[in-house]
């Protein structure tokens, strides 16, 4: 026996891109490539060499981005597609939860399509004899197993098409995005028969945005990148990488967005500057119960009546954290005239636990309706535990953002 | 299939892999013939009965035109024997070769989601229609019965003339249909191709009027040796013409042999192009 039970050795797949050929297309090409004049490059390389091994009973999670490589990785592996470069090699029989139901035909009835069905995924028809009640009850589709599935609702399509797959006995399993279907209950009973498969020691390759079923189901991850292999490895080490990753791109893409004409607000008064007060470049570090002061400069183009400035602190997972949206209290006038300035806004006590925060500026109508001029990324800092600050120390498993004073006592006690 | 390792190589050539896989899924092959025949005649009033209307007409049809107006001789026995004799195994040919040019397109979300070789939904299409040809043969066992002719002992020659016919229509298939991937322009071409066949094929008029000079080239057309084959085995009650029998089944295991190896070479692309 092979020690591995599915082997990638510098696979390689293009794609043409463009528009299909016809006929005609298809003969002026070649004929302008006879000629040695090359048109503009229609290819597009899904995968580009990437050498990987998956170990027999071992589950591997693919994350990244959309377009990073994830599904043509599982269509190579269920051979729906063929590598344009490079080796692979599987041990046993894959089946695959990719797509689910594509094999039924709206015509024919639950009952014909199991056995249909199964003999696309390559089952025999005593093989889907055999586990036949299995497959209607995890469906929960016994009563319209001979109703044309034609009419059955969405949900039980795809629960049907999950079953049918989930009661194969496959060595190696295949799964793209197939948990999200039906209702939770449903979605519940799938991830409890994903884990049984992997306690059945099969080998598993989950491709998932969840993170959470990431997390739970797979002992390593591979995160793809733009075809290449970012990281693989150990599945919480390589799940926080990615997530640093998608979070700083995020930020990067907001940050350009702010600058860029997309900006919102009507733009009678613009920020033209912001940054921390205390921080001479980049993220200021402060400790939980710390301070930050944010200086904001604007140009007001026309005269605006009483505008107030809204900071908002956000977290990147959780969003928005606390806000204050003030005239400044200086200003007495009922009118702010055009010109520049500088305002200021001081948040004395943050007690907010350790992470990474970021603040939102805005500039909003005396009634609070009207946006002005919105900054969606504006400086950043983090909250590190080990920063000093005010004294409060963040317990690590605490939940939520905000530490705030509490006590638990126990009130009433009857022993046995 | 436990524990053993199945290797796939960008720069693989055949093997005889592609039979054991063919193999491994005949009954898949039987699955999809039956839900091409059941989805087809499934919510239709006349079902099967469809099958024998389309032969039927045209060998009404053809009785009128060709027979009464044109008065085309046909070899001494009624027209409608002589006609649909042939009308019978041309459908067959002609249904099963327009609906698998099309199959593997129309079973796009198979094509794209799972692995099966696909040679399988070809072969079932050609199966589905062959469950057609079945039943408008019957009708003619009950229009022999009518006109009162008795088959003779050649008519146990008639597995072997399917066989040839089904290897011809599958080896065609398995070329319109890879091209029909990439070109769409395939449907039509085979439409149009089709009833010019149909008229250089003894379906309407015997081999009689054909031109000595011309038989030759005219008998290279394999679907002429099988046609006529029929008639004389079925209606005529005669042995059939051995020469060009002979001629027809070269032609169709030469057009088989040659697609099967480069339908499978095709075939690895069908996903990303269909």
């Amino acid at each position: 026996m092979p020690d591995f039970a599915v082997r990638f050795e510098h696979v390689s797949k293009r794609y043409r891109v463009g528009r299909p050929r016809s006929f005609t297309t298809y003969f002026s090409e070649t004929v302008r490539k006879l000629s040695g004049r090359a048109g503009p490059d229609q290819r597009h390389w899904a995968l580009r060499d990437v050498s990987f091994e998956v170990a027999p009973g071992e589950s591997l999670g693919i994350v990244g981005s959309n377009g990073a490589g994830k599904t043509t990785i599982l269509k190579l592996l269920s051979r729906v597609t063929w590598p344009t470069e490079g080796r692979i090699q599987i041990v046993g029989r894959v089946i695959s939860l990719i797509e689910l139901g594509a094999g039924f035909h709206p015509d024919l009835t639950g009952r014909e399509n199991i056995f249909l069905h199964g003999n696309i995924l390559g089952l025999r028809r005593q093989e889907i004899a055999r586990c036949f009640d299995d497959i209607i009850a995890f469906a929960g589709i016994e009563r319209f197993v001979d109703t044309p599935v034609k009419w059955y609702s969405s949900g039980m399509y795809a629960r049907l098409g999950f079953s049918v797959a989930a009661f194969s006995n496959p060595d190696v399993l295949l799964v793209d995005e197939v948990l999200a279907v039906g209702d939770a209950a449903f979605q519940r009973r799938a991830i409890d028969r994903m884990h049984d498969f992997v306690r059945e020691g099969k080998t598993v390759l989950f491709v998932s945005h969840d993170l959470g079923n990431v997390r739970g189901l797979c002992q390593r991850v591979l995160w793809l990148d733009r075809g290449q292999i970012r990281a693989l490895g150990d599945t919480e080490a390589v799940v926080a990488q990615y997530l640093d990753d998608v979070n700083a791109r995020a930020v990067a893409e907001q940050r350009a967005r702010d600058r860029a004409e997309l900006r919102g607000g009507s733009g009678e008064v613009r920020f033209t500057g912001w940054s921390l007060a205390e921080a001479e470049a980049g993220a200021a570090i402060i400790g939980p119960g710390g301070s930050v002061c944010v200086r904001a400069e604007y140009q007001a183009f026309q005269r605006v009546r009483r505008p107030r400035f809204r900071f908002s602190i956000v977290s990147p997972q959780h969003g928005v954290v606390v806000g204050t949206a003030e005239s400044p209290a200086d200003l007495d006038e009922e009118w702010l005239e055009t010109g520049t300035g500088v305002v200021e806004c001081r948040f004395d006590y943050l007690p907010l636990r350790p992470g990474q925060y970021t603040i939102q500026l805005a500039i909003v109508g005396a009634d609070l309706v009207g946006l002005y001029d919105q900054v969606t990324v504006g400086p950043s800092f983090v909250v590190s535990a080990g920063a000093g600050g005010n004294g409060l120390v963040g317990e690590a498993r605490a939940q939520g953002l905000v530490e705030l004073e509490s006590s638990i006592r126990l009130l009433q006690r009857q022993p046995r | 299939m436990a524990g053993q390792v199945f290797t796939i190589d960008s720069r693989a050539g055949l093997s005889w892999q592609v039979l054991r896989d063919l193999w491994d899924y005949r009954e898949l092959a039987v699955s999809l013939t039956i839900r091409e025949t059941r989805a087809r005649y499934r919510q239709s009033l006349l079902g099967i009965g469809w099958a024998i209307a389309q032969p039927l007409a045209m060998m009404v049809v053809f009785n009128l035109v060709f027979s009464r107006f044109a008065k085309i001789p046909s070899d001494g026995i009624p027209y409608p024997i002589f006609a649909y004799a042939a009308l019978v195994p041309w459908t067959f040919l002609s249904n099963a070769l327009t609906s698998a040019t099309i199959g593997l397109v129309s079973n796009r979300t198979i094509v794209t989601k799972t692995y099966f070789p696909r040679e399988i939904i070809t072969l079932s299409q050609v199966g589905a229609r062959f469950v057609d040809f079945l039943a408008g043969a019957l009708v003619y066992v009950g229009m022999m019965a009518w006109y009162g002719i008795a088959p003779t002992g050649w008519i146990l020659l008639l597995p072997f003339l399917l066989l040839v016919q089904v290897m011809l229509t599958v080896g065609l298939a398995l070329v319109t249909s890879a091209l029909h991937v990439r070109f769409r322009d395939l449907a039509p071409i085979v439409t149009l191709g089709l009833q010019v066949w149909l008229y250089l094929t003894p379906v309407t008029y015997p081999l009689s009027v054909v031109p000595e000079q011309w038989r030759m080239l005219y008998l290279l057309n394999p679907m002429a040796g099988l046609i006529l084959g029929y008639r004389a085995i079925i209606a005529l009650g005669q042995p059939p013409d051995v020469a060009a029998l002979a001629l027809s089944t070269a032609v169709s295991m030469v057009v088989l042999l040659a697609a099967y190896p480069w339908f499978k070479r095709a075939e690895r692309s069908f996903a990303d192009v269909i």
